[in-house]
Parts: structure tokens; sequence; C-alpha cells
């Protein structure tokens, strides 16, 4: 293959030049975040996420794998993880399809559009065929509680400090350990 | 496919056969394509050629992709005779056909800005870096963003570099255009567009080549040039080599150069530097010397008086009593002073010994003493202008002398008291919080148990009961964390509490006061001000920090911070300066009259920071559960020293300061000693040593720890509700 990292490069300057936010894991153009809003007339619209790409070895052969950092409500995206559901990429990966175009026209299409028949969230599935609307509502209540502008920009290292409780640690000891008899 | 095929079809047909125009021929049957060289009008149509590969074909009377072909190849030409060739319009099929729903144009590639594509890969890549947006965008392969090399046209009619169809076919049957199916049959070499497009590419490396480049290439093309003008050339060349390598060489040494004499002034600064300490050293020893001969010729003069009165004495009464005359030290002063007297030995020994163990900390000090004070001096003489001859010590010296003396004063803790806290049926009751009242004579313990005890410290030293009474008793409704004793009215205490509601508390009538109930979680710490006792402030998990007034039940003042306050303390020299410790890893300085932002924030700690307390106006120290303990100038703002020596990882363990010592607990359930000068214990002790009452060791640990004022005197506590009075001892 005459030149696999061209490639790449050209794609990452094509998204950076495309006045998205991109921001670089390492220096090895393997990984990197990017802002994405969501896409106008869908209940996701308002909402910011911060996506993690990652390029395979094989890109632009292989699609990169998608992830969102902060949660959102979607069939295709498992909950916990935010990872998009490698199959629905793949079907429809061409590698003539660069970065710009994953989220100028895959993401949008895929958060209008979800793929019901494929879940990853079984539960949003399931709702947005049983009840439409209740599933756009509680899309709009995510987009809200996890999708504002300083959960995509944060850095995730800050949200430990909630963690710094290790102090806590003495607190329930002393229901814990039962009374000893004296010797 | 065959991998003879496979073979044949990697091999790079389009070799350099410039000028001539090959005969291939296409097999469908074996799907071999065999060429042979054959020199042709070099104007033949491109066609002509092309022709006779039908023909072959239709013997075979194979027609499958027999069609796409002629329609891919004869896109350069009009209508030709022979096989069924229909016209096919000039431009090349776009590659616009999308599989989604809302079809984007390709890439907005006209609408970059002109990319440089430098070669960062050298894995046989034979292409020339080049400025491929100022081409037609068409002639890029859609995979590889390139200028499509080794064209091959697929049964849909798109385009793409041969590598690259070649390996996405290897994952996937399909066109990345169009998606129609596809595979490596459905591949075909497109001679023409090959053709042009290197044409196209060669253009671009001559315009785009430097003249060095230019030249080099008509060179090796073999352009006409005559013997004089290759000399000339030849002179040139060598002239300007040797300009460079003399200007190379030249700037070589100037680096070389710069780099010596910067050495050299910075190795001459050095020199200075411990000149200069050693005059400062020499001056001192001077100093000491004749301070001890001085020390020495006074006891001399002392006991000679009393070798006189002793002797009348004895005149007096008896000669016998001659050998209980104090002795006198032998003839020869100097030695004497210098060797000292034999009772002293035994301490001289240990101290010498300690101060061995930590003599860079000391070097380091005394230096920096000598140094600062040196200075100062100076200072003082140039504003002075008429030096006074210094007797006694340099103001350095001193100082050093008080730091070394209180150092080498005591080694160890030693227990003077002790009494349990807690029932004997609960065998864990954390004690958090130990603190003396205004006077020192009154100390009061809160923890887990929900109690606050107040102890008479005289009769707990004096009296060796085994269990202590407090004088004062007093329920709380949750668990405590903190206390700390009004500094003006002996009184009143206040203690902060597992639900986040702050007590002041009258320990006569063993009433509370005023109960603050803002805080929404758990208050860590709290503290009143020394320089206005109306007021306190308290930290909370909240991330909320308060200041009160015993006048008002709304809180005065609120601070908003991003994380969890593990620790507050007002400086004691003022009623506007708090420090705050956060489990972001940072101390806060705040001046309490502008709460937008802190004065400083102290950095440096890797955890929580879990205790701060002031040494003095200028001097705070913090504890952390990264195992360390750090002292801090809040007037210069900058980080004095950080201890080590204990184990703190997880709880809080105390931390207690005077003006001289800092104390605190550890998690193997001793209590270290730091001076605030030396950066390893000054002395330790465990509470396993003394288990006299059967108690077992192991997860216990210090949870409380205070000082009496400046006194070495200290209150333990730990997990199991054990309290001990220690003191500093040599």
């Amino acid at each position: 293959m005459s030149s696999p990292s061209k490639r790449r490069e050209m794609d990452l300057m094509k998204l950076m030049m495309g006045d998205y936010k991109v921001e670089m894991i390492n220096d090895g153009m393997q990984e990197f975040y990017v802002q994405f809003h969501g896409p106008k007339d869908s209940p996701y619209q308002g909402g910011v996420w911060r996506i993690r790409v990652e390029l395979p070895d094989a890109y632009p052969y292989k699609s990169p794998s998608i992830g969102f950092i902060n949660k959102i409500y979607h069939p295709n995206v498992d909950e916990m993880s935010g990872s998009v559901c490698l199959d629905v990429i793949n079907q429809t990966w061409s590698p003539m399809f660069d970065l710009v175009n994953v989220f100028e026209v895959f993401l949008p299409q895929l958060l209008l559009y979800p793929n019901p028949s494929d879940p990853l969230n079984g539960d949003a599935a399931a709702l947005m065929m049983r009840d439409r609307a209740a599933y756009d509502q509680k899309v709009k209540e995510y987009c809200e509680r996890y999708a504002k502008p300083e959960d995509a920009g944060a850095v995730p290292e800050e949200k430990s400090s909630d963690d710094e409780l290790s102090e806590a640690e003495y607190a329930s000891s002393d229901e814990e350990i039962a009374g000893k008899a004296d010797p | 496919m065959t991998s003879r095929s496979q073979q044949l079809l990697q091999n790079p047909h389009f070799s350099n056969r410039r000028g001539r125009v090959s005969r291939i021929t296409w097999s469908f049957s074996t799907h071999t394509l065999t060429h042979t060289d054959t020199p042709s009008p070099p104007f033949a149509s491109p066609l002509t050629f092309i022709l006779t590969q039908p023909k072959l074909s239709l013997s075979h009377t194979q027609t499958r992709s027999f069609i796409p072909i002629a329609i891919a190849i004869a896109m350069g030409g009009g209508s030709a005779g022979g096989v069924i060739v229909p016209s096919v319009k000039s431009e090349p099929p776009e590659p616009s056909t999308t599989r989604l729903a809302s079809p984007p144009p390709p890439p907005p590639l006209s609408q970059d800005p002109p990319l440089q594509i430098t070669a960062t890969d050298t894995v046989a890549n034979d292409r020339e870096p080049m400025d491929v947006t100022s081409l037609d965008k068409d002639v890029l392969c859609p995979i590889c963003m390139q200028i499509i090399k080794d064209a091959f046209l697929t049964s849909c009619g798109h385009n793409f570099c041969y590598m690259c169809i070649a390996t996405h076919l290897q994952n996937k049957n399909d066109c990345p255009c169009c998606a129609q199916y596809l595979t490596t049959s459905q591949l075909f070499p497109n001679f023409l567009l090959n053709k042009m497009l290197m044409k196209a590419s060669a253009c671009q490396i001559a315009k785009g080549a430097s003249p060095i480049e230019q030249v080099r290439l008509a060179f090796q093309q073999g352009c006409d040039v005559s013997l004089k003008e290759l000399d000339s050339l030849l002179n040139l060349l060598k002239e300007k080599k040797r300009r460079m390598e003399q200007e190379e060489a030249e700037s070589n040494l100037q680096i070389m150069h710069e780099f010596l004499h910067c050495l050299r002034r910075q190795k001459l600064e050095e020199l200075n530097e411990i000149q200069n300490d050693l005059q400062y050293i020499k001056e001192d020893i001077n100093a000491v010397e004749r301070h001890r001969i001085e020390l020495h010729r006074a006891r001399e003069r002392c006991s000679v008086k009393l070798r006189m009165i002793a002797d009348d004495f004895n005149v007096q009464t008896s000669l016998m009593d001659k050998r209980n005359i104090i002795n006198i030290p032998d003839a020869h002063e100097r030695k004497d002073a210098c060797s000292g007297s034999d009772s002293q030995t035994g301490i001289s020994v240990a101290r010498k010994r300690r101060i061995q163990a930590q003599f860079n900390d000391l070097q380091e000090s005394y230096l920096q003493k000598r140094r600062h004070w040196a200075k100062q001096v100076q200072k003082q003489e140039e504003r002075e202008s008429n030096p006074v001859k210094r007797e006694g010590y340099h103001a350095g010296l001193k100082d050093f002398q008080s730091l070394l003396s209180t150092y080498t004063r005591y080694s160890r803790l030693r227990v003077i008291a002790g009494l349990r806290h807690g029932d004997l049926f609960h065998s864990a009751d954390i004690i958090s919080s130990i603190e003396f009242d205004r006077d020192d004579e009154l100390f009061a313990t809160a923890g887990v148990s929900r109690r606050i005890k107040v102890f008479e410290f005289a009769s707990v030293v004096n009296e060796q009961a085994d269990v202590q009474c407090p004088v004062v008793e007093m329920s709380t409704r949750s668990k405590l964390s903190c206390l700390s004793w009004n500094k003006y009215t002996k009184s009143h205490i206040a203690s902060s509490d597992y639900e986040g509601i702050v007590t002041v508390w009258d320990v006569t009538t063993r009433q509370s006061v005023m109960e603050y109930e803002e805080h929404e979680k758990r208050a860590w710490s709290l503290d009143f001000s020394r320089t206005d006792p109306t007021m306190l402030v308290s930290g909370s998990d909240d991330c909320k920090v308060k200041i009160w007034c015993t006048r008002q039940e709304a809180s005065v003042l609120n601070i908003d911070m991003k994380a969890n306050i593990c620790s507050v303390k007002y400086n004691p020299g003022s009623s506007f300066h708090v420090a705050v410790g956060s489990a972001d890893h940072h101390i806060h300085y705040y001046d309490l009259r502008n709460i937008s932002q802190p004065l400083h924030i102290f950095s440096g700690h890797r955890k929580a920071v879990s205790y701060v307390k002031f040494l003095s106006n200028h001097e705070l120290a913090s504890a952390s559960t990264d195992s360390t303990l750090r002292l801090w100038d809040v007037k210069q703002n900058i980080p004095l020293r950080t201890f080590r020596g204990h184990v703190n990882e997880k709880n809080f363990v105390g931390l207690t300061v005077n003006s001289e010592y800092i104390a605190c607990g550890s998690e193997t359930n001793e209590v270290f000693v730091y001076h605030k000068a030396i950066s390893r214990p000054a002395a330790w002790h465990g509470f396993n040593s003394d288990a006299n009452d059967g108690e077992e060791a192991g997860s216990y640990f210090t949870s409380a720890v205070c000082w009496k004022n400046d006194s070495p005197t200290m209150i333990t506590a730990n997990s199991r509700g054990t309290i001990k009075v220690l003191v500093l001892a040599e």
C-alpha cells in the first residue's frame, strides 16, 4: 500500500479544518477526541458529546471505532461504555468515506434514524418501537443531564475528585467491628 | 482468482516503456495478461491495439465483462469500428453515487486550503510528494487521496489505484463508491488514464522542483553540455563547497567557545559561593571558640572563688575535707575547653550521632540562614555607614544555634500518663479530635462515640488512676469530626459533626449555645479565629467553606469550591486569612475580603490534603494521605520543606504544630515528631510497645494529636480510644 499514513494525516487535517474541535490522545494519530453536536430536528439537538475515535491499523479499509464519552440514550450505543455498535458502522463503511463524512453524515444519520434491529441498548430500542414520544422525551432528558457543553469539554480526570472520600473509611468501621470481650 | 494471475496483475506492467506502445493480450479463460513490446507508430490511436482484445475474446465466446472494458477504455475517444462501443461522454464517470439517504458530494476537497503532503513513510514508496490539490480533484483515488497510480477501472465504472482497490476487495466485495458487487475479476487496467496521469504528475514534479533538481534531472536524462561549461560548473561547485565547510567549522567553534565560557562562569559562581560559605564557617568557628574560652574562664573564676571560700571554710573546720573540694580542671584552658568535661560525654555522643544522621538537612539550614542574615547585615551596614564591630555571634549563627540546640535536645518521646476513653466492649472508638482550651488547663476529646469529654490536664498527669473521669461530658446527636475552643471565652467550644451541623457549646452549663445548620453534608473541620473570637470557619463535604459569627445564625460568608474540604484554619495573626485544605490535592489560601479567588494555591501534595495548621503568622504546615507533611511560607508563597517518615495513606491521623515542632499520627499506630527545619523525624513513639493491658496491635492508627502549646508535652489518641500523654525527652 503506497501511503497509509498520508491518508490518515489528510483525513485528520480535513477534520480539523472543518471546524471540529479535535484533541489528539497521543502523537500516533491512532486515537483522538472530537466534539460533536446533536443534529438539528432531532431530539438530540442541543446536546454536545465528546466522541472518541480510534483509527485501526487497516484504516481506511476498516472502519474507525466510535465511542461516546459522555452518556447518550440511543439504541445503537451502549449506555455504559458509550461505544457505537460496530456492525452498524461496518455495514455502511467504505474506504471512500473519511472522518468528516463520519461526523457530517454518518453520525447524524445514525442519531436521526437508529437501527433497532441490532441494538446495544435494548431498552432504548424497545422504547423507540413502543412509544416514540416517550423515547424522544427520554433522549432529551439525557441530553439535559449528560450532554451539556462542560460535559463534553471537561477532562475526564476531574471527575475523580468525588472519589476522594477515602477518609470516610473510618466512619463505618466502628459499626462493623464487633465488640471484643476483655481478655 | 488464481495466484498466478494475481501475480501478473501485481506486476507493474506500466513500466518505463516510454515512447512505446505495448501490445497487451488479455485472455479471459485464464485471466492472464501478457504483453509484448512492439515498436509502433507513436501516435497510434489508442483504440487500435485495444481493439485486438475483443477479437481475441470473441473466439473464446466469453462475453462476461466484455462490454464494460470497451466502455471504460474507449472514454478517450469517439466512435471506432469493430466491437460495440457505446459512445461515452468525455468527462470521466463521477463517483457521486452513494449509499446513504442524503448523498453528500465527495469530501469538499475544493474548499480546502492547499495541503502540503510530505512523504513520511519510507516503505517502497516511489511516489513523489506533491501538492495534489492544485490538480483536478477527479484524478485522486478516493481511497488514498493521492493521484491514482496504476489506474484500474471497476465494472461499475470507478477508477482506483490498483493496490487500493485490491486491498479493499480483500475485506469486502463491493465498490467503495457505489456499493455494487465487485470482485477482483471485475477490475481492469485503465491504460489511457494511467498514461495521462503519469504525464500530469511528471509535469507537476518538473514545475515544483527546485532548480537544482531540474539540473540534476536534466543531467540524468543526458543533456548536451560542453567540456568548458562542465569545468566551470565543477569549479563553481567546489568553491561553494569549500565556503560551506568553512562556515560550518566556524559555527561549531563558536558554539564550543560559548559553551566553555558559560561553563567557566558557572563554575566561578559556584567557587565564589563556596568561598563565601567557607568564610562564614571560619568566622563562626572563631566566634564559637572565643565564646567557649570565655565560658571556660568564667567557670574557672567561679570555681576558684568557690575554692577560696571552701579553703577558708576548711581552714576553719578541718584539713581532711580538702578531698571534697571541687576538682579544678587541668592546666590547659584551651585544651579543656575543647575536649569538654567527662560528665557530659554520654549525652554528647548521642547528640553528635543525631547530628551526623541529619547532616545534610542541618547543613542546608545553616547555609541558608547564614547567607540570608549576611545579606541583611550587609544592607544594614550600608545604611548605617559606620560599621560597628560585632561582638558575639553573627545573627545567622545565633539563628542556627537555636535550631541545633532544639533539634538535639530531644531524641524520643516518653509516656507520662494514659487513660482509656471508650467502653471496654467497643474496641473501636475513634477519637477524631483533641484540643486544649485557651489556657491549656483543660482538654476536650470528641469522636465517633458522639460525646464531647472534657478532662483536666493536671489531674490526668498527676493522678495515675486507671480510669479517668471527665469533668464534663456532653452527648451529641451525631458523630463528631472536629473541635475548636474559643480563644477568648474560656468555656466555649465548637464542634462539627457528620450531619454538617456546627455547634457551639458552653462547657459550664453543658448546653449548646449556637447551632449552625447550613452544611448539606458532613462537616470535617472548623476553627475559631484567634484575633476575632466571634468568628469561626468550617469546611464540609459539600465543597463549601462557611464563615460564621457567634452573634447570628446565618453564615456570614460562603465560599463554593470544586472539591471536598477536609480542613480549614484561620491564620493566628489575622482575622481575614484562612487556609483551606481540599480533596483536590491543593491548599487554597483565601483573604476573606475577596473570596472570588484565593490569594494563592499551594500545590505539591499528591493526594487530598487532610489537615492544615499554622506554626506562626507566616508558616503553614499541611498533612496529606500521600504520607508526607509539607511546610509552606504563606507570605512568600513558596514551599519550604517536605517531611517523610510516617505512613498515612487513607485515614485522618491527626496533625498538630507548635512554634518549633510538628507532630502527626501514623497508620502504624505510632506518633511522629518532626522539627520544622529537618525533613526526617526527630522522634517517634509506637503505641504497640506499651500494650500493658493486652491490646492487640494491627489495624489501629493514631487518630488525633495535640501539643500543649509550646511545651514539649502532647496528647495523642488512637482509633482504639486510648489517650496517652507524651513528652519529648533526651
